[in-house]
């Protein structure tokens, strides 16, 4: 009896794991560059019980097998689609359409990767992101620079000095991966290389196949309020109902103990 | 008197079995491409009572007479689960007859939960790693979008990739539930699919009935109580015959 609970108690984590994640999505549906995750849930292993009978050892007959599954258990799997593009008339707000993530560059020296492209200068003239780290390759905007430009290709132009000189800043690259599933989340939304994740690839937007990139928009958070809300559901009733499988688990324990007393 | 206490003990061993795969089940209930396990209940092989026969003094059959009660016996529930819309490339269903096949650590294993992703290796996986196997071993890709048409058939950016293997087993394959949604059929030959039918974009929703679960759980659980009661009436019976008839 004491096993059942234990099957039951996955049933109830597996749920919870997964209004957890919901929980988690919906809070950040307004977040730019914002992934959801979603609980990938996976049988545990079975174990084969024979039934047998037989009066002595060395007559036991195996009557039937019975096979009894000992419960579920999840994993998280971030989900890597496209969110819908805002438009925000910002030059350095930056977005990627398709594959690939912009590079930053922790104060560590290494390198963290992010689809949430609202970066500005700062003091310095360097493009940072919102939590202040630099992008990668670093784009440096001289004193005075005005007119700031970027194109789907990543070039970076502004108009620098008393005559305004179109002059090229730099080039923006974006970063891909052979699975992006497997890159381990750090929070803010920035991602770091795993080995599960492969190195990353970097290359100029729009070429192999990395996306191009749209200055003047932010990516989206790519939470489906709608799917989330109706998941939810389910996974309460689902929780529910593992609750009343653990009272009947209980109350049959309960019944087996009072025989005893009788 | 003691066979009718060990009958009721059986319906109480039976009970606690099924309920173990319905809480497995339970359990089980959100999980892509999960096969719902249920429990007939078999009466132990008829046991025959003998008689003497008055005019030969030979034994003679009166007939047979049930003393146990076993779940002994798994029963696999292959019906389709609900294809529910993810929208992500690498969510594969079968809709119909087969199973995607995959290979991990050098042994082969079924499954209908195509959640899959492409790994560090470009090889198509499954969440634990194994590989996915199309019709000529693993598939591999490079970047790019990945297109997977209703006959299985994989394409990066337009360009043909490799077909899955889509594979199902002949009447009567005994298929096993290993657990991180993998079957295996033992001894058994798989035979392709003619015309699988691949959704992508989808997921096989785990097909265990909720409100039918429920139902067995009530039922479980009244046939548990109906047991032990009658085990303790067998009990109480058998305390009679001993302290009162024995009682001179």
């Amino acid at each position: 009896m004491s096993a059942l609970m234990g099957v039951a108690a996955s049933g109830l984590q597996a749920q919870q794991l997964r209004m957890d994640l919901i929980a988690n999505n919906i809070a950040n549906v307004n977040t730019p560059g914002f992934k959801a995750s979603r609980a990938e849930l996976r049988d545990n292993s079975y174990e084969v019980r024979t039934v047998s009978v037989g009066s002595s050892a060395a007559n036991i007959e195996v009557i039937g097998e019975a096979v009894v599954g000992t419960g579920v258990s999840g994993t998280t799997r971030r989900l890597f689609g496209q969110g819908a593009l805002q438009s925000t008339e910002v030059a350095t707000d930056l977005a990627v359409v398709g594959e690939g993530f912009f590079q930053v560059r922790l104060t560590d020296g290494s390198t963290a990767y992010t689809r949430d492209g609202v970066f500005a200068a700062d003091h310095e003239g360097a493009l940072v992101n919102g939590d202040g780290y630099r992008l990668e390759p670093a784009i440096q905007l001289p004193a005075g620079a005005y007119d700031l430009s970027i194109d789907s290709l990543g070039t970076v132009t502004a108009k620098v000095g008393a005559q305004g000189t179109l002059t090229t800043l730099g080039t923006i690259e974006l970063a891909q991966f052979q699975n992006p599933a497997g890159l381990a989340a750090e929070g803010h939304g920035l991602f770091t290389v795993t080995e599960v994740s492969g190195a990353a690839r970097t290359g100029a937007p729009g070429q192999d196949g990395a996306g191009a990139i749209a200055s003047g928009s932010r990516e989206q958070s790519n939470v489906d309020l709608a799917s989330e809300l109706t998941d939810l559901i389910t996974a309460q009733r689902a929780y529910s109902m593992m609750l009343k499988v653990v009272q009947s688990i209980d109350e049959m324990t309960a019944e087996a103990i009072a025989m005893v007393r009788a | 008197m003691i066979r009718g206490i060990y009958t009721a003990a059986a319906g109480m061993v039976s009970s606690v079995t099924r309920l173990m795969r319905l809480t497995n089940n339970m359990a089980n209930i959100a999980t892509p491409g999960y096969k719902q396990d249920l429990s007939p209940t078999d009466t132990f092989d008829a046991l025959l009572l003998a008689r003497i026969d008055a005019q030969t003094g030979a034994p003679a059959t009166i007939g047979p007479l049930t003393t146990y009660l076993v779940a002994d016996r798994t029963e696999l529930d292959l019906g389709q689960g609900n294809l529910r819309q993810t929208g992500r490339d690498l969510d594969l269903a079968v809709s119909g007859e087969g199973f995607f096949v995959v290979q991990r650590d050098g042994d082969t294993y079924y499954t209908r939960n195509g959640s899959f992703l492409v790994g560090a290796n470009g090889q198509l996986q499954t969440e634990d790693g194994g590989s996915v196997l199309g019709e000529g071993g693993p598939l591999t890709f490079g970047p790019g979008m990945i297109g997977v048409s209703a006959d299985g058939t994989m394409s990066v950016d337009g360009v043909s990739a490799g077909r899955l293997s889509v594979v199902t087993f002949p009447q009567g394959t005994a298929l096993r539930k290993v657990g991180d949604s993998y079957f295996q059929a033992e001894g058994a030959t798989p035979v392709a699919v003619a015309r699988p039918q691949v959704a992508q974009g989808f997921l096989e929703e785990s097909n265990v009935d909720a409100a039918r679960s429920m139902l067995d759980l009530l039922a479980t659980q009244r046939s548990f109580s109906a047991s032990q009661r009658l085990l303790q009436l067998q009990d109480a019976a058998l305390q009679k015959a001993v302290n009162e008839i024995g009682r001179l």
